[in-house]
């Protein structure tokens, strides 16, 4: 939680300073790019922050290959 | 992202640096469990496999000057199918950069700082990372270009002290590797060092003005880091041997605890530990680069890049939390999906790609002009 609230105050006051630097340069879709993953991840921290399992990406990628993993295993290349 | 060229040099530096990086903590223990003593025949086979790998890799560099990966799949793919392969390309990073930071995390945190919060670790080590992605590419490798000689160095001393440990016997008997673990071994080197060069590497292509001697500085720096760890492997074997390499998960920190010169020289493992830290912090920064590219490139905003890096390394942070639940997880996934997602990444994405670009050359020449977009199917 300490953890989370202290990313969270850092990450804003970067994203501040940054954020006006490119919008007075008229960089409109990097601020949308940049605002867009800078929310995503604030988000991602405060919800572990309260205790909230997120969905891991390691396990959709063992999800989409498990086919090939296990015609690898089948041929031998890889032993689990 | 062009701020200025590489030299062949700094390449050579930053290839030997990347293949080196995790490798180091993992495949001595890996190897020795597939092949006992006969784990560094293993090593040298993937070595060899792994510098053919990266000539097959030169067809496609030299073939795309001037361009990075992501620019090469919008004009190998067509636009739009061009722009999801980058971004496919750029999350999965994502995944392997937090992967990474995990790595070097939870070893400071297992045998350095056991009472230092995960979270604190990362923090700081992905601090360095997007400061080091922001100050440019040219930067890093000149940063590489000062250390190289600090890893040589500490390298040379670590074998150098470590000679009185040493038992040749431990090696013995010599080739009694069967022929399907050698497949295994070679496969699993291949897959840890040399498959992600492709995508890190091709991301930073144009930065890299191509000639004769950037092909050599890819195979040369191939070649001298495999041999760096083929020493690694046999030295770890030798003193450990093969039962206690096998089952130690940071094997060769433990070989570095045993240096002992004449009772006064000793616990000198940080030595070790700093090697790593360096030659990690490179592969992280490459890796970083590589999806920072990405997302500029998928987004159009190639030329404000870097501005990106904060919110794309507090992402990389968030996920390095939790992207390896527990130590099962990580053996398991590393040797499943990784091979699998290795493969496709490093063979088949590349041969696409190879197999596009030589068509669209033959077609511009065709029609005389530069060809139209049209669907040729994205991987």
């Amino acid at each position: 939680m300490i953890t989370a609230s202290i990313l969270l105050g850092l990450s804003c006051l970067v994203g501040a300073v940054e954020l006006t630097r490119l919008w007075t340069k008229k960089h409109k879709r990097t601020v949308a790019v940049y605002a867009a993953v800078l929310i995503m991840g604030n988000a991602m921290i405060v919800l572990r922050g309260l205790g909230i399992a997120l969905p891991n990406p390691a396990d959709w990628l063992t999800a989409a290959l498990t086919p090939l993993n296990n015609m690898l295993l089948h041929l031998g290349l890889i032993e689990s | 992202m062009n701020d200025g060229t590489l030299t062949a040099r700094q390449l050579m530096i930053l290839v030997i640096f990347f293949i080196i990086g995790t490798t180091i903590l993992v495949v001595p223990s890996t190897l020795a469990a597939e092949a006992k003593q006969g784990a560094w025949l293993l090593q040298l086979g993937g070595t060899v496999a792994g510098t053919l790998v990266l000539w097959f890799y030169m067809l496609i560099f030299k073939r795309n000057t001037e361009q990075n990966l992501f620019e090469m799949n919008e004009r190998l793919f067509g636009r739009l199918p061009g722009k999801a392969v980058s971004l496919l390309v750029a999350v999965l990073t994502i995944v392997f950069a937090s992967q990474v930071l995990f790595y070097i995390g939870s070893f400071i945190r297992t045998q350095i700082m056991p009472d230092t919060p995960m979270e604190a670790i990362h923090v700081l080590f992905m601090f360095a990372v997007v400061a080091g992605v922001k100050f440019g590419l040219v930067t890093m490798a000149r940063t590489a270009e000062i250390y190289f000689p600090w890893v040589l160095l500490l390298f040379i001393f670590f074998l150098f002290f470590i000679i009185p440990d040493i038992r040749v016997n431990q090696l013995m008997p010599l080739s009694e590797v069967e022929g399907m673990s050698f497949v295994r071994g070679t496969l699993a080197v291949v897959t840890y060092s040399y498959f992600p060069l492709f995508i890190t590497f091709a991301a930073m292509h144009r930065s890299i003005p191509w000639q004769k001697s950037m092909q050599r500085a890819y195979l040369i720096g191939g070649f001298v880091s495999g041999s760096m760890l083929v020493v690694l492997v046999l030295v770890s074997t030798m003193v450990l041997g093969p039962m206690n390499t096998a089952v130690q998960v940071y094997p060769t920190y433990v070989v570095a605890r045993k240096i002992n010169v004449g009772d006064f020289l000793q616990r000198v493992e940080v030595i070790v530990a700093f090697l790593w830290f360096i030659v990690i912090y490179f592969k992280l920064t490459l890796y970083f680069h590589a999806i920072v590219t990405g997302v500029a490139q998928t987004f159009g905003i190639a030329k404000q890049a870097k501005s990106l890096g904060v919110p794309l390394g507090l992402l990389v942070f968030v996920l390095s939390l939790y992207i390896y639940p527990n130590y099962v997880y990580l053996k398991k996934w590393d040797t499943l999906t990784w091979t699998s997602e290795s493969l496709i990444l490093g063979v088949v994405y590349p041969s696409v790609l190879l197999a596009a670009t030589i068509v669209r050359a033959k077609w511009g020449k065709k029609s005389g002009g530069q060809p139209i977009d049209s669907g040729e199917g994205a991987s």
